[in-house]
């Protein structure tokens, strides 16, 4: 009886879950988010089904974000909605039992966070467990080697949190995190409607405008806008509005100056040697936020360095696992994790 | 384990009308809720429609009794009585005993009155009975589908309540009732007729004069209505005339009132399902959804699209039908 093992990537992300498979690509691509029934605490609803709910929920109903700014703020809701995603990758391709994991959690996670999210993962069939950093990983799904002494800069830009690091033989040298990110950008939204119009939006609105709108280049004659909806704090009424897109692109240009910043920083604390190495190369820009339209060129003009975007920004920190998990076959000095079922069963 | 399949009864046990709808056989009941009793035996002498044509012309030895008032119990024997009535018209119908029964009630109703509702199923045989928010079955009988993350917003005005509410997700986010409704209309133009004409009406005829002159339209073509009742004066039967420019200044606070109700819903409710009431608009029903102009009145107070449900008297018991299916869980689409 052949067994496959098979090599699993799960990105955990603030807004986004993905989960990758090998030789069956990325099997799992929903929003992290996790519905409760208030009153006997089941789960309802997970990923895009829970995401839909937002804003939207009565008394009966509890929605819940388990990973805020990159970190995990309700340990039993994440390991609801990670059961639920393996449960379900499960029944319809039986990959898990006696595969290698390697799950990338926001930064900051705890050992008692670790542990849990590793026992779950156990307990789901999986034989090897491994807990990663999101940029590092990220890094390596955008291309950086994983062996050699070049210095490689990255900017992730996710839900959460954007991320800036430089890696060098497999590892973080220099890397700085800050809560500036795609979310941050929905809830600037949300209050510059408030301030300037009086109107009252929900986030999933402030999402729709941020992706119909959301650019740092200077708008054309012909100015793009977007018809939104919702509460007149005038009137307590229902009201439509069109928004500008230069309104949002000033709001997009001042989360990405404070981004910028991040990794100016990054590049100020790197050793001078690798800041050579930097120079010569490209600053890698990657996640979800990459693909705000002229980033690439501004960052260029803010940092005076050759930026650009990797091949497949959503999905790099997957990718990356891949590239580790591969890389960990070939080179079997990894520590197996067997250890910990014997302990915790 | 054979399965049990329960017999479902739906009950809309409004202020004036009483709808009531058995698995099977369809509403076999949507007549007033009204019920003649004789005084002395305490019998069951009329119930429905019989009983509504007595209203104000019985002699000692009958009492005509509504057993609603705005929309709760007043008193419990004779709506007992009327749904004993009720269900004996259905000869064919097998025991009660078996049976899931769901009761509408507004909004606004407490726990004690709805404890009262449960009782009288009980004190019916019936075992197993829940309460839902009338605005919730309305909804579903207008043709919503509430079990989706779509927002949708009713005004149901009835005969002892006006409620307003607003459903997502198989369930109520907010609701509030209000007790000024069609019955308070009656009452309105009882006194109107009263002060202007110095006429004393009867209810029965009130509710005549809402049904066929009034309006919400203020360039409507005017509509006349001749009207009898006892002069105050001479003390003599005598007649009048009402016309419905008379009925639309009327008309006009008392939907002032309501649209009031309508505002603190609306200024309650998350900003993404205000999105959602902006594009998908407020569907009217009950029915004062029948009076001429309701439709435009609301669209322009409120600045909001509004449609009324394609039958307004009825949708209550018609969305019953379908609660009946997943008793009211949100969780469970009962359409699937």
């Amino acid at each position: 009886m052949r067994k496959r093992r098979h090599n699993i990537g799960v990105d955990f992300g603030t807004v986004h879950t993905l989960v990758y498979a090998d030789e069956l690509g990325v099997v799992w691509n929903e929003p992290t988010a996790v519905a409760f029934d208030r009153t006997s605490g089941k789960r309802i609803a997970a990923g895009s089904k829970a995401s839909m709910m937002y804003g939207k929920t009565h008394n009966a109903i509890d929605l819940i974000h388990p990973v805020e700014g990159g970190v995990i703020s309700n340990l039993d809701a994440s390991l609801s909605l990670l059961e639920h995603v393996f449960l379900q990758i499960e029944s319809r391709k039986k990959i898990l039992k006696g595969s290698s994991m390697v799950i990338c959690c926001p930064s900051d996670t705890t050992e008692v966070e670790k542990q849990a999210v590793t026992a779950l993962a156990l307990r789901l069939g999986a034989v090897d467990v491994r807990l990663e950093e999101s940029v590092k990983v990220g890094a390596l799904g955008s291309g950086a080697d994983i062996f050699s002494p070049e210095g490689f800069m990255v900017v992730d830009i996710g839900g959460g949190t954007s991320d800036a690091g430089i890696l060098s033989l497999g590892d973080l040298v220099s890397s700085r995190s800050v809560k500036t990110a795609g979310l941050h950008i929905d809830r600037e939204i949300v209050k510059y409607i408030r301030y300037t119009y009086n109107l009252a939006i929900g986030p999933r609105t402030a999402e729709q405008i941020k992706i119909h709108l959301g650019t740092l280049r200077k708008p054309p004659r012909e100015e793009g806008y977007f018809t939104c909806a919702g509460r007149d704090l005038n009137t307590g009424l229902p009201k439509k509005l069109k928004v500008m897109q230069s309104e949002i692109r000033h709001l997009c240009v001042k989360a990405v100056r404070i981004i910028e910043q991040t990794a100016a920083e990054v590049l100020a604390a790197a050793p001078p040697e690798i800041a050579s190495d930097v120079f010569r190369s490209s600053v890698v820009i990657t996640g979800g936020g990459a693909l705000i339209d002229g980033l690439q060129e501004h960052m260029e003009h803010a940092l005076s360095l050759k930026v650009r975007t990797a091949p497949n920004p959503f999905t790099s920190v997957v990718d990356g696992s891949k590239i580790l998990l591969e890389s960990s076959e070939s080179h079997p000095n990894r520590i197996l994790r067997k250890s910990y079922r014997k302990n915790h069963t | 384990m054979a399965e049990e399949k329960k017999l479902g009864i739906g009950i809309d046990f409004g202020t004036t009308n009483l709808l009531v709808y058995v698995q099977g056989h369809g509403i076999i009941f949507n007549e007033p809720s009204v019920v003649a009793f004789d005084i002395e035996s305490g019998e069951v002498i009329a119930g429905g429609e019989e009983a509504f044509k007595m209203i104000g012309k019985t002699h000692s030895k009958i009492k005509v009794s509504r057993p609603l008032r705005d929309g709760v119990i007043s008193d419990m024997d004779a709506a007992k009585a009327l749904l004993k009535y009720v269900f004996k018209r259905v000869q064919t119908l097998r025991s009660l005993k078996n049976s899931l029964c769901l009761i509408c009630c507004p909004s606004e109703v407490t726990q004690i009155e709805r404890e009262a509702l449960k009782d009288l199923a009980h004190q019916m045989g019936i075992s197993d009975t829940f309460i839902e928010e009338e605005i919730k079955a309305g909804a579903i009988g207008s043709g919503i589908d509430i079990y989706s993350p779509q927002a949708a917003m009713i005004i149901d005005i009835g005969g002892g309540s006006t409620d307003v509410g607003v459903l997502s997700l198989g369930d109520v986010v907010l609701s509030r009732s209000i007790r000024i409704a069609g019955n308070y209309i009656d009452r309105e133009i009882t006194n109107y007729v009263h002060k202007r004409h110095n006429l004393l009406i009867g209810p029965i005829t009130a509710e005549r004069i809402k049904n066929e002159v009034s309006t919400l339209l203020p360039n409507d073509k005017e509509k006349k209505i001749r009207i009898s009742g006892r002069d105050l004066v001479r003390g003599l039967p005598s007649a009048a005339e009402v016309t419905s420019k008379e009925v639309f200044e009327l008309l006009l606070p008392i939907f002032d009132e309501i649209t009031n109700v309508v505002y603190s819903v609306l200024e309650q409710t998350p900003p993404e399902l205000a999105s959602d009431i902006v594009n998908n608009g407020i569907v009217i029903e009950g029915g004062g959804a029948c009076i001429p102009g309701v439709k435009e009145y609301f669209e322009k107070t409120l600045g909001l699209s509004v449609r009324t449900a394609p039958e307004p008297l009825n949708a209550v018991v018609e969305g019953a039908k379908v609660l009946l299916k997943n008793k009211g869980s949100y969780l469970i689409n009962p359409q699937d």
